[in-house]
């Protein structure tokens, strides 16, 4: 047959319906045939002709398009070992480019794949670099695991209730003195402080009084200069400090020469002496360090417990010995000294366990959360990797009967399944290195050793951890469906009839895996909002809206006269109240939710001092302006709140709480009663009024005693009450256009007076519950993530079994199966797992929600929540049925039963 | 690993009609089409022949015969196709099934004359 004309261009067009692979092996051959054909059609006239180019040219476009859904060539593997021995060893280099070229064959399979690992293993790394920086990394100082921490606690006999309250110096003192376990201790008090002199910027820092043993104890060394000396015995003018590395480069440019330069701190001249390095952060957040000066005649009292302690054990010494000497010092203090050691002593904390103690319950859950995460990521993977299985059953079962050891093919899954995993932990390490940038800097995330959070060696190991661990899972699986049941029954059905329900158990029973872990997240997160919706519904006892606040601290040498501290708060207090919008201004020494000055003892007029096991005469005072409960709308029960009058020279008053009431004065009148505080040894004042209780000190806290006491009649030894306070500025507008005009109206007062902590009262209050908001937030994303998995993968499950069952649905439609059992029998097959997970999950999460962090006005065990819950995820369920049940009802017996 | 014939049962009538076709020795794909159904009832248009040239070669049942060639110059080279041993026992295998089939149905009075044996 030579000069045969070539096949016409209309049938070359037509053979793009047959994929690539298929065109290239038989494309040409089979247009030849149609040539050849053509020419013997042509014989018998026109209308065969036209008969045979329909008939083929539809032919041609189904069998192509049959031939992209169902290849039939088996592709060719790499020539099979027939060394089974060396099996293990060899042809894992055919196997990576074989199994890479079957991925991009498969690209939105592969990315879809890779994104749900990367969501799992990111989620994981992000989680775990956080526990990683604050949990387990040791601390930044040399042998840190040496270091300890030294406290106090008072237990109820003592009239106090303080698990952990810090030390007094006499306290100290007698601790160094008498311990033989610590090799060192060194002890600091945190304040804020002024920097800058006439003509500088003034700046508000975090500054430490510190004993120089402080850093013998860390063994820190200075970037520049020198640490503080046993000489260095001066807190004041003259006296001299260490800056940090971050103020030395703000402040003075990094400039070498500063040593032995002076800064004016608190208004006065103070000798640098020393830079500490950048990493140095001890105490934490702490800016500038001033010597803490210990007169060993004059210690002050044994009472006044503001001193922090930390010490390094001598080597050899453990915590426990150390922690024994202890108990039997504080047997001795308690003999010396019963009146003050009578239920409040010392202990020790390992100082890491000290850092970071509040957040570790919360790491926990957290943690916990991404492993669950990700437990369901690679059940949902596992099964779409089970269903692609099934479609390639006969290519699989065609290997081995080519002589494809069975190890082989697992081993084609496993490189696979290693590649998804690999490219899910990259993707995943880079969504972690994302979200913990963010983090890093993200505002209100209150971490401790924040700065250590970094995606270290230890954060990657772990991705790679991950990663393996999701290849071997990934791999597993398809594995035992590979290697289960005789390659002759896979070989003899066809995959579109009927396939066993018993290759598709695994499925099932990881759609129940990943139902029973999504209602697990679900519920605890449900819990955690309902938690945190509540604590932030409930009512305060007072407003936060429209309110401004700024704090001022009046430096002691210019304001050292009280008068002329009242003076300024007058005049600040006059200009503010005019400023445009200004409804009201005023000031406390604390604001609630914000920060207190602690709890104070008292003493009520004409009655005993308290016994054993009575409560003790302590409270929270707060000192207020007068305008300070109605610019925060407090509620008046009875009597009066303070007025204008109530200065210094006036009849000294009070106004308490209901709680005090309650408290204190239980079936008595308090109005007119006369107490006085502590401090303030001969000046009583009367009870003028009751405010309706307030919760100060957290949201999720109920409200506690209160009093308040104008702050004109502070007396002046009560030094930093009086100093430092929070003005209070209430607008009819927004408060929030407010800071400028506040800023300058204390500038025009006094140019040297920093302005801080400026903000909203609402935002303020949005910060002291930015943890729990955080961890709320993260913990639904990741149930939302874990719900909707699930919820595909009751969708994957479901579509396929409907795929599958197509001819045993037509048979039934034409058998006359009525709709509605139709209906039923699909919802049934893709429920049935799903019913199962979700009574699994809500009883595991009813016995893991104890580990929840503490919640507020909700139980862990709510039975609405769970119920919810468990009807939510159903509903979702229900809802992701019903497409592929729509679909098994459109199938026309017909189609179903036609062979293609 | 070698399999039995009998798992690949029953096959599809396009299938065991290229099995046929090639059991008397290599024929090219031109002369396997029929545009009309021929004795054993099949008819098989040109696309659907090469999906199942291509699957049965994948599955090993029949290959490419290279000693067989039409004469002239490379782009008039045909390939021609034979049955495999294995494609020759699962001819046999399908055979068997169906005379078996048939005498079912002879039992049944569905189908006319004499039993296989």
């Amino acid at each position: 047959m030579n000069g045969r004309a070539s096949p016409p261009r209309v049938l070359t067009w037509l053979l793009r319906a047959f994929p690539r692979r298929f065109r290239d092996a038989y494309a040409a051959d089979l247009a030849a045939d149609f040539t050849d054909r053509l020419a013997v059609v042509h014989s018998s006239g026109r209308r065969a002709v036209v008969a045979f180019w329909t008939r083929t040219a539809a032919n041609v476009i189904a069998a192509g398009l049959a031939e992209r859904r169902h290849s039939s060539f088996v592709p060719e593997l790499p020539a099979p070992s027939r060394h089974h021995r060396s099996v293990l060893m060899i042809g894992w280099t055919q196997d990576l480019p074989y199994a890479w070229r079957r991925l991009r064959r498969e690209p939105g399979y592969a990315l879809f794949v890779v994104l749900t690992l990367a969501l799992g293993i990111g989620a994981n790394v992000a989680v775990f670099s956080v526990v990683n920086g604050v949990l387990l990394k040791p601390l930044p100082y040399p042998e840190s695991n040496r270091l300890v921490a030294v406290w106090g606690r008072f237990l109820p006999e003592s009239g106090f209730d303080f698990p952990q309250f810090p030390l007094s110096i006499p306290e100290f003192v007698d601790y160094r003195n008498e311990n033989r376990t610590f090799a060192s201790l060194g002890a600091w008090e945190t304040n804020t402080v002024t920097i800058g002199g006439r003509g500088e910027e003034p700046e508000r820092v975090s500054g430490a009084a510190i004993t120089p043993s402080l850093f013998a104890v860390l063994r820190a060394t200075p970037e520049l200069g020198r640490l503080f000396g046993e000489a260095d015995r001066l807190d004041g003018p003259a006296g001299a400090v260490i800056l940090s590395h971050a103020v030395w480069q703000r402040r003075f440019g990094g400039r070498k020469d500063i040593i032995g330069q002076s800064l004016v701190m608190n208004g006065t001249q103070r000798t640098i002496v020393g830079v500490m390095p950048e990493a140095f952060a001890f105490p934490p957040d702490v800016r500038i360090w001033a010597p803490l000066v210990i007169d060993p005649a004059n210690l002050g009292s044994r009472q006044s417990h503001g001193t922090d302690v930390i010490g390094r054990l001598t080597d050899g010494v453990t915590f426990e010995t150390a922690q024994r000497e202890m108990d039997v010092l504080m047997r001795g203090w308690r003999e010396r000294l019963p009146a003050i050691h009578t239920g409040h002593f010392l202990y020790l904390a390992p100082l890491l366990d000290d850092t970071v103690g509040t957040v570790r319950p919360i790491l926990r859950v957290l943690l916990a959360a991404t492993a669950f995460l990700l437990l369901i990521v690679c059940a949902n993977v596992a099964s779409l990797i089970l269903a692609r299985a099934e479609r390639r059953a006969r290519e699989l079962a065609i290997r081995t009967a080519l002589g494809s050891g069975r190890w082989r093919l697992v081993r084609l899954a496993a490189v696979e399944s290693g590649i998804l995993a690999a490219a899910g932990g990259l993707v995943g390490a880079a969504f972690a290195a994302v979200a913990v940038s963010w983090l890093r800097q993200a505002e209100g995330v209150d971490l401790p050793r924040m700065s250590e959070i970094a995606l270290d060696g230890r954060v990657w190991l772990f991705a790679a951890a991950l990663s393996a661990v999701a290849a071997c899972v990934l791999s597993m699986l398809p594995a035992i469906r590979t290697t289960a049941g005789g390659v002759a029954s896979l070989l003899r059905t066809d995959t579109r009839t009927i396939v066993g329900g018993g290759r598709l158990w695994i499925r099932r029973s990881l759609v129940g895996l990943e139902v029973a872990l999504a209602v697990i997240l679900l519920a605890g997160a449900a819990l955690m909002v309902q938690s945190f919706v509540r604590m932030m519904r409930v009512d305060p006892g007072f407003r936060t809206d429209h309110v401004l606040l700024a704090t001022v601290s009046l430096p002691s040498p210019a304001y050292s006269d009280k008068a002329r501290a009242d003076a300024f708060f007058d005049e600040a207090i006059r200009r503010l109240s005019v400023l445009p919008g200004v409804t009201r201004a005023t000031l406390s020494s604390n604001i609630p939710l914000v920060g207190d000055v602690g709890v104070w003892d008292f003493q009520i007029e004409g009655r005993q001092k308290p016994g054993p096991g009575q409560p003790a005469w302590n409270a929270a005072p707060a000192f207020v302006r007068a305008g300070f409960f109605e610019a925060i709308r407090m509620r008046l029960v009875r009597g009066r709140f303070f007025t204008a009058e109530d200065t210094a020279g006036r009849q000294p008053v009070v106004v308490i709480s209901e709680a005090f009431a309650r408290k204190f004065f239980a079936g008595e009148d308090p109005i007119g009663r006369r107490m006085r505080v502590a401090d303030d040894r001969d000046q009583y004042s009367t009870i003028v009024g009751i405010a309706g209780d307030i919760r100060d000190k957290a949201l999720g806290i109920d409200p506690r005693p209160i009093y308040f006491l104008p702050h004109a009649q502070t007396s002046a030894t009560m030094d930093f009450v009086m100093r430092q306070v929070t003005l209070v500025v209430q607008t009819d507008g927004d408060p929030a256009a407010l800071p400028g005009s506040v800023r300058s109206v204390i500038r025009e007062l006094d140019p040297m007076l920093p302005v801080y902590s400026t903000r909203t009262f609402d935002e303020a209050v949005a910060s002291s519950v930015a943890q729990p908001r955080f961890t709320t937030l993260l913990l639904t994303v990741f149930a939302g993530f874990g719900l909707a998995l699930g919820v595909l993968g009751v969708y994957g499950v479901l579509a396929f079994t409907v795929a599958q069952r197509t001819p045993e649905i037509g048979i039934r439609r034409a058998l006359g199966a009525p709709a509605a059992r139709l209906v039923r029998l699909m919802l049934v097959q893709g429920l049935a797992p799903v019913v199962t997970g979700i009574a699994a999950g809500t009883l595991i999460a009813l016995w893991a929600s104890r580990l929840l962090p503490e919640l507020f006005g909700i139980e862990p065990t709510d039975a609405t929540t769970y119920i919810v819950v468990a009807a939510g995820v159903l509903a979702a369920a229900t809802i992701a049925s019903l497409a592929p049940t729509r679909r098994a009802l459109r199938v026309s017996p017909l189609i179903a039963l036609k062979d293609v | 690993m070698s399999l039995d014939p009998r798992d690949l049962l029953p096959l599809p009538p396009h299938d065991f009609h290229v099995l046929l076709a090639l059991a008397d020795g290599p024929r090219h794909a031109y002369g396997l089409a029929t545009t009309e159904p021929g004795e054993d009832g099949v008819r098989l248009e040109l696309g659907s022949l090469y999906r199942i040239l291509a699957r049965l070669t994948s599955s090993g049942l029949i290959a490419e015969d290279r000693n067989t060639t039409t004469e002239g110059g490379p782009e008039a080279r045909r390939r021609y196709y034979r049955l495999t041993s294995f494609g020759r026992r699962v001819a046999e295998a399908e055979s068997a099934r169906l005379q078996a089939v048939l005498r079912l149905a002879r039992q049944r009075r569905l189908a006319t004359g004499k039993g296989g044996s």
